[in-house]
């Protein structure tokens, strides 16, 4: 397994570790709170139905008040158990049960909703039937009489809701990870990309300059055979310093560039020293931008068109730095390629084949726009357009 | 000696291959692409080729199948597992990975030479002949003693002539990675080879290094 999926395996898993808990710990808030509320409910619903059925009970002709009462409250998920010290007066419970087997149920009540009620009450849940009720006993006085009240309620929408709740947020999880998971195997591969070319353009080099000081070291060389391998260690060590440039000018990609001033006479100079068969003409005096990447952009672009063969001239006024050569033209698909910075495929690629991406990366930082014409007629060139702002 | 065909897209790289090659008396041809080095191995003989997998033109696994069975070692910088396999899968006879060491590769090429009988085993140095199959070593004709190690010194030397080889490679060579030899062991074979074959002036001492056969 290579680094980049290493690293990808333990940011994903991560990133999982991170969702799944989190959504799990939100699931559990919400049930909760859900559950909590919904106790507080029903132990004030509770207490104004006993209040009521005190009242009712004085009343004359309170049985069929009682019943009509309790069936009413029935239709809402709602049940209960009515009697006073000798009869029951009323039962819409939907299990039986008797008064003594309701203490082994479990009781989880919140404390804030039990220092809502009055002392005399008693709160429990009552699982039966795979179906849960909250249970609360309780009693009261009338002017005649103790009642005890059974009050009974259905807890199955707040299970059943959950449990959709679940169930939604496991397939929003579950697409979230995908998408994610996607997006960053691409992401993380094509950070990969580049360095895996690079590691293999710093072979060739390194390839040369270890086998020339080896020739050097083991061979029996005339002066001739000796300078040639000497300057060709020198050669590739300069290649192996403009691959070592661009890493460091990746390094620096990202976000909008700095408005330093460079003097851009300085710049050609250097360039010119590097490039010495190329010709110069300059007009413009200062850019405002990043340095090293300005130097990374025009060394790529110098040393694409040296490679390109043909007279190699820059014209930098105004706002606008061509690079011209009269090398090889490029053909129209690649140019199509080229301008809109898209990948090019490997038999395109003459090189490292992150140069160019570089390229637009820079400029895209300053704010500018990097085209390239290329005809028989006029050769190739590229312009590096910046915006007033820079210049 | 073996004529071997380098087929190498970089320029100092493929000179780099030729001058090690010479330097040990191969004789070598030069491709830069996939398609001159099918038509330089269809004019000329080529015994070996040195082919890399990245050409401009085809890659290394095609240019291989036309090449008509003559012995390939690779030579590239793909390090890939699946890449060495596809190599040598396809029919190559050894994988040899950039940045590769001169020596190393001199070594895989004649390996893959002795495999198909194309190493040189006799050689003619003046009025000296060495015959590595043989075993014998004549001056002016008349066989000379050598004693075993003497003459592992000597087929080293030969193998790898114009190069400077280290005390330490020719004390491996010669007695084995085993030998506890120390360098004094080597010098004072060497001055023994340089007397019975008058070899005073072609084995040169290399300052700080070791030795080498000058021809």
């Amino acid at each position: 397994m290579k680094l980049w999926e290493k690293n990808y395996l333990i940011t994903f898993i991560l990133f999982l570790i991170v969702l799944n808990s989190s959504v799990f710990l939100l699931l559990a808030l919400v049930f909760q709170n859900d559950f909590e509320r919904e106790i507080k409910t029903a132990v004030r619903e509770e207490e104004s139905i006993s209040y009521t059925v005190t009242r009712l009970y004085d009343l004359p002709n309170m049985q069929g008040k009682l019943d009509a009462f309790c069936k009413q409250y029935e239709r809402n998920g709602i049940y209960l158990k009515l009697s006073d010290s000798h009869t029951e007066l009323a039962d819409t419970l939907p299990i039986t049960m008797a008064g003594t087997n309701l203490s082994s149920t479990t009781v989880s009540i919140p404390t804030s909703a039990v220092s809502l009620s009055a002392d005399s009450i008693d709160v429990s849940i009552h699982e039966a039937g795979g179906k849960k009720y909250l249970l609360i006993m309780g009693n009261d006085v009338s002017e005649q009489e103790i009642l005890y009240i059974v009050y009974m309620r259905d807890l199955q929408s707040i299970y059943i809701a959950q449990r959709n709740r679940i169930i939604s947020y496991a397939l929003i999880c579950l697409l979230l990870s995908v998408f994610v998971g996607t997006m960053l195997y691409i992401a993380m591969k094509k950070i990969n990309k580049p360095i895996d070319n690079i590691a293999h353009e710093l072979r060739t080099p390194l390839t040369s300059i270890r086998g020339y000081a080896q020739y050097i070291l083991a061979g029996n060389l005339t002066e001739e055979d000796r300078y040639f391998a000497v300057h060709q260690i020198v050669e590739e060590s300069q290649n192996l310093k403009e691959i070592v440039d661009k890493l460091l000018a990746m390094g620096r990609l990202g976000g909008e560039a700095a408005y330093d001033k460079i003097q851009m006479n300085e710049i050609f100079t250097e360039m010119r020293k590097l490039y010495p068969n190329i010709e110069i003409i300059n007009e413009m005096r200062v850019v405002l931008g990043d340095k090293t990447l300005i130097k990374s952009l025009l060394g790529n672009l110098i040393s694409n068109a040296e490679r390109a063969g043909g007279q190699v001239k820059i014209t930098a006024k105004e706002n606008r730095i061509e690079i011209q050569n009269s090398g090889s033209v490029i053909d129209v698909g690649k140019l199509k390629s080229l301008n809109r910075n898209l990948s090019l495929s490997k038999e395109q690629i003459d090189g490292t084949g992150f140069g160019v991406g570089l390229c637009h990366d820079i400029v895209r930082m300053h704010k500018g726009k990097l085209t390239f014409q290329s005809s028989a007629e006029t050769g190739t060139t590229v312009t590096v357009h910046l915006p007033e702002s820079r210049v | 000696m073996a004529n071997i065909l380098i087929v190498e897209d970089e320029k100092s790289i493929n000179e780099l291959i030729k001058r090690g090659l010479n330097m040990v008396g191969h004789n070598s041809f030069q491709a830069y692409s996939g398609l001159e080095a099918i038509s330089i191995a269809e004019k000329q003989r080529v015994d070996l080729v040195l082919l890399d997998i990245n050409l401009p033109d085809l890659d290394g696994f095609q240019v291989i199948r036309r090449l008509d069975g003559i012995p390939t070692i690779y030579v590239t910088a793909r390090d890939d597992i699946s890449d060495r396999i596809k190599g040598l899968k396809g029919g190559a006879e050894d994988y040899i990975i950039k940045p590769f060491d001169m020596e190393e590769l001199l070594t895989r090429v004649q390996v893959v030479l002795r495999r198909f009988r194309k190493e040189q085993t006799v050689f003619v140095l003046g009025n000296l002949e060495i015959d590595l199959k043989q075993h014998s070593v004549k001056l002016n004709g008349s066989e000379v003693d050598l004693t075993n190690q003497e003459f592992e010194l000597l087929k080293v030397l030969v193998l790898n002539k114009n190069m400077a080889l280290s005390r330490n490679r020719l004390l491996d060579a010669a007695w084995g990675a085993d030998y506890e030899g120390d360098d004094r062991t080597v010098d004072v074979h060497i001055q023994r080879l340089r007397k019975k074959l008058r070899l005073e002036d072609q084995i040169k001492t290399v300052f700080k290094v070791g030795y080498r056969l000058e021809l």
